[in-house]
């Protein structure tokens, strides 16, 4: 069966649809604990459950930059399956765009949330705030050089503008996945084409599927 | 005569050289030699609501030591400051970190006695330097020792200011993440 998915051409291959789902559900976790956290570390009786959450937030704020810089080398190297010939140019043109964004913003999520953690600066707070990136408590992720070296003024604008442009990707991010995902299921429900189902995992293509179907009916 | 003189010569200066052999032994108290695996210095605080407990891996510390010759008793420590060990990698991390240790830049911290004194049986205060990053902290440090025909076990704690200290000021100055106050204890076996 796999060999005819691969001569239909209708799916992405299993690195690409592991990895698909893979930063997909490390970017919702983070969405969720990111928002969760600049709150949670304001209160006092969920600060050191905070604390930790930032680590882990920037444990898999890493993981999604390795991950994504893996992806966009495989997509550079591979042609993803052709869109449907049923889509119009505008539509066609809006699905690449939308995908062009997602790898701006998983690349550009990590590497703001990385220069804000590197100044070693509280924009909050306005204070100086140096805190180690230990990713998974096992290994140390490097600050970017010399930021938290600077002048505390330059610091400042450093981590103010680098976590604005982290929140404003949060929040962008979020918009795009609903649109995605809405993309998705019209694929699927409205258009009834294999745009859905060439990057769900274990499933098979539409049409790789129907001649199985006709041979179980013929029997 | 002559022979008592001599007699006497030779007892004044058998007398002298048992005398400038003896002096510099009462003059210097013992060299203790320190038991690595026996022995440990550690400190506790908390950090973010928990309680940390660490410890340094690498020191050495030179004591010469007589419960009866106080005025030439002696300790000096040095610790590797790199080596403070809490089994917790941000916070070590943090701990060799430029606001705390600044281990790449001061990798020795030291403690150097000025005077001991007793203060009980077998319990004793030195008034030492604290040095941390280059810089002397007066601190008083009380300990007991029992010493066991030629080993000897020294015991003390002592409360460090970490504000006073210089460590951490720039990302919690107001210790809203780690205490304050940090309990140094140690327990160290020597033998002579």
């Amino acid at each position: 069966m796999s060999t005819r998915i691969h001569r239909l051409g209708s799916r992405y291959s299993r690195t690409a649809i592991t990895l698909h789902w893979l930063i997909a559900l490390l970017i919702c976790a983070n969405l969720w604990i990111g928002w969760w956290m600049v709150d949670a570390i304001k209160d006092t009786t969920k600060q050191a459950v905070a604390f930790q959450a930032f680590q882990l937030h920037k444990s898999l704020g890493v993981t999604v930059l390795l991950l994504s810089l893996l992806r966009l080398m495989w997509r550079l190297f591979h042609k993803p399956p052709a869109l449907p010939a049923a889509m119009s140019r505008f539509e066609k043109a809006a699905a690449r765009a939308a995908h062009v964004c997602f790898y701006l913003v998983m690349i550009g999520l990590s590497l703001s949330g990385w220069i804000y953690v590197s100044s070693g600066w509280n924009s909050d707070m306005a204070t100086p705030f140096e805190v180690p990136t230990i990713v998974f408590g096992l290994v140390e992720w490097p600050h970017i050089a010399r930021l938290a070296t600077l002048s505390n003024h330059a610091r400042a604008l450093v981590a103010d503008i680098s976590i604005s442009a982290h929140a404003l990707l949060a929040s962008g991010t979020l918009g795009l996945l609903a649109l995605h995902i809405l993309a998705a299921l019209k694929h699927h429900f409205k258009d009834r084409d294999d745009v859905l189902v060439s990057m769900l995992p274990l499933l098979v293509p539409r049409r790789a599927k129907l001649p199985t179907i006709n041979e179980n009916e013929a029997s | 005569m002559t022979l008592l003189n001599c007699s006497n010569l030779c007892l004044a200066v058998a007398a002298s050289v048992f005398l400038a052999a003896a002096t510099p032994v009462q003059a210097a108290p013992a060299q203790w030699r320190v038991d690595a695996k026996a022995s440990r210095v550690g400190f506790n605080g908390t950090y973010s609501g928990a309680a940390f407990n660490g410890t340094f891996k690498r020191w050495t510390a030179d004591i010469k030591f007589d419960p009866a010759d106080l005025a030439h008793s002696s300790i000096s420590a040095t610790f590797d400051t790199a080596s403070a060990a809490t089994g917790d990698k941000l916070q070590e991390t943090s701990l060799a970190g430029a606001e705390w240790f600044d281990s790449a830049r001061q990798p020795k911290a030291t403690l150097v006695s000025k005077s001991i004194r007793r203060v009980g049986p077998d319990r004793y205060e030195a008034d030492a330097v604290l040095t941390i990053k280059g810089k002397g902290y007066p601190t008083r440090l009380p300990f007991t020792v029992s010493i066991t025909g030629r080993t000897a076990v020294a015991k003390g704690q002592v409360t460090l200011d970490r504000v006073r200290l210089d460590l951490g000021m720039k990302s919690d100055p107001g210790a809203a993440w780690v205490s304050r106050n940090i309990n140094v204890s140690f327990v160290i076996s020597a033998s002579r």
